[in-house]
């Protein structure tokens, strides 16, 4: 039995806890070695004599009830381990740099002798756990954060990836990735018509060797302009190279396709570029026919475009 | 009938043995807060994760912020007590709890701990005596939600089988009420057909 | 003699019922699942004694006592239910209900109870 009891008590100084017993008045039966390193009190000092008398801060309503809570259910209570301490404080004694002053509890209140009314309270020193905890979070918005800013230099990426930089139209490689589209959709179904027009402005290089690039630039700028404004939402236009631009065009017959491609000739036609005056562009024009891929339909609409040019431009052509 | 399929019988006695809980559950709190507490008929059902997702949704109001405390509990039986009260209602309990009239923010966390702690440990200690098995609980944790996501921050729920054992804690006049979870998954929903099959043979022996 | 046994859970009223017939194996039952399925057996049939659970659908426990101690004044109602409030109690013993017993029921409780009881 005296045997016993001494384990108990070696056993009870070498857990790495704090760990104490005490009853529903608050007065403390037992007090081990980590508390009185951690605390600086003596078990001798605290036995015996209220806790309130060393921890006059803490709610002992709330303690006491907590207490009475673990007898009456015998079960464990256990305080909120939230950063705000509700029980004892004690000072971090670790010498490395840290966030926290005082340590962080996990406190479980244990029934221990239901009889005598009196509890084991067991204290968990859980702040490096805190810290990290601080850290990790710090860490997260810090990811957060670039993540993004990533996300928009993707989406910035993208958009310069199908763009054409001087006109913001699409590219030819983004017209490429439609035609696909376009050209698939029309094998599930057959309905889904469409159509190709390619413009080519007139006298381009005479433009540039007589005004210079920057007002060449401004020509393919203001065409670009007043296509985009010209053609039905839904059809996709993009510049093809140089002075080349091409429009696809959805559920369209030859009458309505051709119809699309004078309507843009005059748009063009009518347009004032300051320092300049006015330009002209001709027009190819081709529908998909069964079996098309994109280089027959492109190189019908480049056929067409061939004609107009060389029945005197600034008109459309069908191929 | 497929091994983790539970019948009505199943479900019929586990929401008899959940009534029993609640009732000693109620009655530790009504003791606490020297009140009387009204009974609800709990609601059970065997779910997924997107189960459990609009049960939550049709459950708790969206438009308000709560006190959610989650305590893990394991044995033989094991899961998840899961706690939410209102904003208000937390508050109010601190209110009583702590007799101050404005509760700061640890005040209540602490009483909604406390609370938690009272209904998780008469719940299921009820409920698992009465399936003959004990369990450990482990150490609860509050949080503050906003609107009524609360799986969104259950990391742990990679539940793809669930119990839901749903009920309400209702004290009119202190005006507190909570809505209680217990959710278990996995190899514990097989264990606790195990033991309500025993509970079952019992019966119609 | 004929015995109401009234409780929505189906396995609630199966475990009351075999404890029972252990006592009085020759008891008619009847069973209703809710307060208001009681009430009209307790019209139709004017059972000896009515075990009667508190937290159901439909018609909770209370409102089914009141209306059978309207209806029978002398009516021998056993409230059983998990509700072991002290004030749950109180409202049960004043609404005019003989006993109230906490559930689950087993041998002993079933044995107490059918000794206050009238015959
Ligand atoms: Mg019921």
């Amino acid at each position: 039995m005296s045997e016993n009891l001494e384990y108990c008590t070696i056993v009870f100084d070498s857990l790495e806890n704090g760990t104490l017993i005490i009853d529903e008045n608050c007065i403390v039966w037992a007090w081990n070695k980590w508390l009185e390193i951690n605390t600086g009190i003596s078990s001798e000092s605290i036995i015996g004599k209220s806790l309130e008398l060393f921890y006059p801060e803490i709610n002992y309503r709330g303690f006491q009830r907590k207490i009475r809570t673990t007898l009456r259910l015998s079960t464990p209570t256990f305080y909120d381990a939230s950063l705000s301490n509700r029980f004892i404080t004690i000072p971090r004694n670790k010498i490395s740099t840290s966030l926290l002053t005082t340590m962080q509890l996990q406190v479980t209140i244990s029934p221990y002798i239901a009889e005598m009314q009196r509890v084991m309270v067991s204290i968990h020193d859980i702040s490096d756990l805190h810290e990290l905890k601080m850290t990790l979070q710090q860490k997260m918005a810090e990811i957060v954060h670039l993540n993004t800013i990533l996300t928009k230099d993707r989406k910035r990426i993208e958009i310069l990836s199908i763009t054409d930089p001087l006109t913001k139209l699409y590219n030819r490689q983004k017209l490429n990735d439609v035609l696909e589209m376009m050209l698939l959709r029309r094998h599930w179904n057959e309905e889904n018509s469409f159509g190709m027009i390619i413009t080519d402005v007139d006298y381009f290089k005479k433009v540039n060797d007589t005004y210079g690039h920057q007002v060449g630039d401004k020509v393919l700028i203001a065409v670009a302009n007043i296509l985009s404004q010209t053609i039905r939402t839904g059809d996709i236009l993009a510049r093809w190279g140089g002075e080349e631009f091409v429009v696809l065009v959805s559920d369209v017959d030859k009458e309505k396709i051709c119809f699309v491609a004078e309507k843009l000739r005059t748009a063009i036609e009518q347009m004032n570029i300051p320092d300049m005056g006015t330009i002209t562009a001709s027009f190819g024009v081709s529908l998909f026919v069964e079996g098309d891929t994109d280089e027959t339909l492109m190189y019908r609409s480049d056929l067409a475009l061939y004609r107009a040019k060389k029945n005197g431009r600034n008109r459309v052509e069908f191929s | 009938m497929q091994a983790s399929e539970f019948s009505d019988d199943h479900l019929d006695i586990l929401k008899e043995l959940m009534n029993i809980a609640m009732g000693n559950a109620t009655a530790s709190i009504a003791d606490l807060l020297q009140a009387f507490g009204t009974m609800h008929i709990p609601y059970i059902s065997v779910s997924d994760l997107n189960g459990l997702k609009s049960f939550i949704e049709e459950t708790i109001p969206n438009d308000r912020q709560y006190y959610v405390t989650k305590q893990l509990f394991g044995g033989m039986f094991g899961g998840e007590f899961i706690f939410v009260m209102t904003d208000e209602s937390a508050v109010n309990l601190g209110n009583y709890l702590y007799d101050i009239s404005k509760p700061e923010r640890a005040d209540i966390l602490d009483a909604v701990v406390e609370l938690t702690n009272i209904l998780s440990a008469t719940i299921v200690s009820r409920l698992t005596e009465e399936l003959n098995t004990k369990v450990q609980f482990f150490v609860p944790s509050t949080e503050l939600v906003e609107g009524n996501n609360l799986i969104g921050l259950a990391e742990i729920l990679d539940y793809h089988k669930i119990i839901i054992v749903s009920t309400q804690m209702v004290f009119q006049t202190q005006n507190i009420s909570g809505y209680i979870f217990i959710l278990t998954k996995g190899e514990m929903i097989e264990r606790l057909r195990h033991l309500i099959d025993q509970k079952l043979e019992e019966l119609y022996a | 003699m004929k015995v109401l046994v009234v409780d929505d859970s189906k396995l609630a009223r199966l475990s009351l019922i075999k404890t029972l017939k252990e006592y009085e194996p020759s008891a008619e039952i009847f069973e209703a699942e809710n307060g208001a399925i009681g009430v009209e057996f307790f019209k139709a049939e004017h059972p000896r004694v009515v075990f009667l659970d508190l937290t159901m659908p439909v018609m909770d426990g209370y409102e089914a006592l009141k209306l059978m101690i309207e209806i029978d004044p002398k009516a021998q109602v056993v409230v059983v239910s998990a509700d072991i409030q002290t004030q749950a109690q109180a409202r049960v013993l004043s609404l005019g209900a003989k006993l109230m017993v906490p559930k689950p029921i087993n041998s002993e409780k079933m044995l107490a109870v059918l000794q206050q009881l009238v015959f």
